[in-house]
């Protein structure tokens, strides 16, 4: 094998592990392991049943306090229902709606450190989505966002130390969370908004990745494999079945996003085309590397096979391009060619085997009597 | 046979595989008689059967490998009636006294691999059998059987998850990648007009993109994926099913690149010109036979576990079921034999890259099976056409650059 086709090998595996580092976490998450942390369903519907206020529910954990953003305090009429039935449904919670002037207040006042960071987030989303870690790690208790109505008393929820939601096709959202003040895992997602502060210049990927359900989701990922998941320390997950669109619910969704925009549409349309994602992705991969063999081969064909000859001819080319502006009558043209022919002959040895340029340049002289070679007549 | 026949031969007995297994995992249950029916995949929420069956398929697919053998010596003796010009265009002195001189002495593997002098003692020869060589022969046997299993235990995980047709287009498209680039880079195939042929796949490839991407719409159009009005999003429960069948699939796939440059390597390229087409074939096939037994052996300990109330009399009914039985014998008679024998045949009459050729076939093929099968489900849109217009040119033009010289190898 070539040396340089070992080299192309060697860093196309190196590139490869480097990928694989890097998107270590993300190609974790294709592996669902949702359902062994999930909150049974003993747990969710005691025998009271659900519609029950009355509970025989285990030891509360999460403080009852119920939060919620938006940039004012006027909120739009297609989420009041949903929020008025969380406040209905929940007399004895705390209530609390933070708005963008609240948010930025307890960011300044609580976490100094993290005030510039959360003011150059380009999209006021990322925002709303950082602060809502901050308002749990800090204070405890039960974010929901305002598409997501109430359905049940949220008590049950209440015993775990933190949980998220799991979310379609893989992985947990942010939309609806709950912790106890000072959460281990709510600490990792905080110190970790910084590191993931980045522009993948698609605004839909930009949120997803640095504050959104992508980022949670890699940050739950990492927190599963280092940190102690015993007792004070586990996040549990609330199964799809129990947040909405089934009997036992606990939330329903109220129509209209409030972020998503053009190129979010594009990647739901992605999903219904989710063979031919996988198809691209595959074909880019022959690109490259179809294309680096085409490269190398194309390499070893021609003249570039050998590097000494290869800069040699470069190197005339120059000097035959440079000397050709010079002059331009055929006469000195014939002269120019037959000087660096001369060069290689004057070197005494043929630089490649089939080169047949010394005969060519023996003739030559011979017939105009050139000043190296004998007068036979 | 014609190099031609044995393309169209392969690539059909892919599309009858393919099909005739994923009606097999599709079912919704398998009949047991009076009593009731052994959950299959989409019956019970666990997902052991669903595995199981994929398990009992790869295992079946090894045992059909048994099959290759006695094939091949039916197919050694009906030689004659399909002589072709590749055939006559060989040295009739040494077709003449190889053809006469066949027996089994000369397909005997090991005699092969142990290159056996012509006369010794039975002594010698069991000395011999217990050798480097037939450990050497023995770890390759198991190398390419591992890759197999992977590649098949991917290949029917994926025809539990997704519709057939996906899976045979993601199946062909990473062997027909990884398969061109290995056989480039371990200079298996020629490097005539490389450039060339690059822009000839990339255009191949591209006309499969536009076929996937189409597929969803024209499913879309025939009522068999709809879109949530509410939501915007895919109605499809399906979706990360097949999502996680692509990949898989696709990915197993891959593996099937470092076997054929393996097989290349270990049992083609030791291949005398003066040698006959029929030895070589049954040689082949006996090298095939032993990876299946092998295969099966590997495979034997995850053999169907089903629900242990009723394991044995579900395992013993499930052989009572005829359309099941129907349809792996389909499969196995009309699909991987005729398949697997044809691509033996063709590999060494053709170069080894014209096998690539079959890949991009049978994508086209199994469109057209799509179409033929379910004639009134399929929609067809301008852009698909446009697709496979442009995989079917790329592929007309790939068989004449590739297949160059194909009677002279």
């Amino acid at each position: 094998m070539r040396k340089e086709l070992k080299i192309l090998i060697i860093a196309n595996i190196a590139l490869l592990f480097s990928i694989i580092h890097y998107t270590f976490d993300l190609l974790t998450l294709c592996i669902d392991d949702t359902f062994k942390d999930a909150l049974p369903d003993e747990l969710l519907n005691p025998v009271n049943g659900s519609n029950s206020t009355s509970y025989e529910i285990g030891p509360q954990l999460i403080p009852k306090i119920i939060h919620q953003t938006y940039k004012t305090d006027e909120i739009p009429e297609q989420w009041v229902e949903g929020r008025q039935k969380c406040v209905d449904l929940h007399p004895d919670y705390t209530y609390i709606l933070w708005t963008d002037e609240m948010s930025d207040d307890f960011i300044k006042q609580e976490y100094p450190w993290f005030l510039e960071t959360f003011r150059s987030y380009e999209y006021p989303i990322e925002r709303a989505d950082a602060i809502r870690y901050f308002i749990l790690s800090h204070y405890g208790g039960v974010y929901i966002d305002l598409d997501d109505g109430c359905e049940r008393r949220l008590d049950p929820l209440l015993t775990v130390p933190a949980f998220l939601r799991k979310t379609s096709p893989t992985g947990v959202s942010n939309d609806v969370m709950g912790s106890v003040p000072r959460h281990p895992f709510f600490l990792k997602v905080i110190k970790s908004l910084k590191h993931y502060k980045k522009n993948w210049y698609i605004p839909y990927m930009t949120i997803m990745g640095s504050t959104g359900p992508l980022f949670i989701s890699v940050i739950w990922k990492q927190y599963k494999r280092w940190s102690n998941m015993a007792e004070n320390g586990a996040v549990r997950i609330l199964q799809p079945a129990d947040y909405k669109m089934h009997e036992n619910s606990f939330f329903s969704i109220s129509k209209g996003s409030s972020w998503h925009t053009g190129d979010a549409n594009f990647m739901k349309t992605l999903e219904n085309h989710i063979l031919s994602c996988v198809v691209t992705g595959f074909i880019f991969g022959f690109f490259i590397l179809y294309g680096e063999f085409t490269f190398y081969t194309w390499l070893c064909s021609g003249p570039f096979n050998n590097k000494r000859y290869y800069l040699q001819w470069l190197s005339d080319k120059i000097k035959l391009l440079k000397q050709k502006m010079k002059s331009s009558s055929d006469e000195d043209e014939e002269k120019i060619g037959t000087s660096v022919r001369n060069e290689y002959n004057s070197r005494g040895k043929r630089l490649r085997k089939d080169s047949n340029i010394p005969y060519n340049n023996v003739f030559i002289d011979i017939e105009k009597n050139h000043d190296k070679f004998t007068d036979l007549s | 046979m014609s190099t031609t026949l044995l393309w169209f031969s392969s690539v059909i007995g892919y599309v009858i595989q393919t099909k005739c297994l994923s009606n097999i995992q599709s079912r919704k249950s398998i009949p047991v008689g009076a009593n009731g029916s052994i959950a299959t995949p989409e019956a019970n929420s666990d997902n052991g059967n669903s595995s199981s069956l994929t398990f009992y398929l790869t295992f079946m697919y090894f045992a059909s490998w048994l099959l290759l053998v006695p094939a091949s010596r039916l197919w050694k003796s009906m030689r004659p009636m399909f002589a072709s010009d590749s055939d006559s265009n060989r040295n009739p002195q040494c077709d003449g006294a190889n053809a006469e001189s066949v027996t089994d002495e000369d397909v005997d593997t090991f005699s092969h691999v142990l290159d056996d002098p012509p006369r010794i003692t039975i002594q010698q020869q069991k000395q011999k059998i217990v050798s480097v060589a037939t450990f050497k022969y023995l770890a390759k046997l198991t190398v390419l059987a591992l890759i197999m299993i992977i590649a098949n235990l991917t290949y029917n995980m994926a025809l539990s998850l997704s519709p057939a047709f996906d899976v045979a287009l993601i199946q062909n498209t990473a062997i027909f990648e990884i398969v061109t680039l290995l056989y480039g880079v371990c200079g298996i195939s020629r490097k005539n007009y490389v450039f060339r042929n690059f822009l000839i796949m990339m255009n191949a490839v591209i006309g499969i993109l536009i076929i996937s991407y189409t597929k969803a719409t024209c499913d879309m159009l025939a009522g068999k994926l709809s879109v949530n009005p509410n939501t915007g999003e895919l109605s499809d429960p399906f979706l990360f099913d097949r999502l996680k069948g692509a990949l898989i699939c696709g990915l197993g796939a891959l593996i099937m690149g470092p076997f054929a440059v393996l097989w290349n390597r270990w049992f083609c390229s030791n291949i005398s010109k003066n040698e006959d087409s029929a030895v070589v074939l049954v040689k082949q096939t006996t090298h095939l036979a032993l990876i299946g037994i092998i295969g099966m052996v590997i495979l034997l300990p995850f053999i169907p576990k089903f629900p242990s109330s009723v394991s044995l009399d579900a395992v013993s009914l499930l052989y009572n079921d005829k359309s099941f039985w129907l349809s792996l014998l389909g499969s196995i008679f009309f699909g991987s034999l005729p398949n697997l024998i044809s691509v033996l045949e063709l590999n060494r009459k053709a170069p080894a890259e014209y096998l690539t050729t079959c890949n991009l076939g049978a994508i086209i093929f199994m469109g057209l099976a799509e179409w033929i099968c379910e004639p009134t489900q399929t929609t067809i849109v301008r852009w698909e056409v446009i697709g496979y217009i442009m995989l079917t040119v790329s592929l007309l033009v790939l068989s004449v650059t590739l297949g160059e010289g194909k009677y002279h190898r």
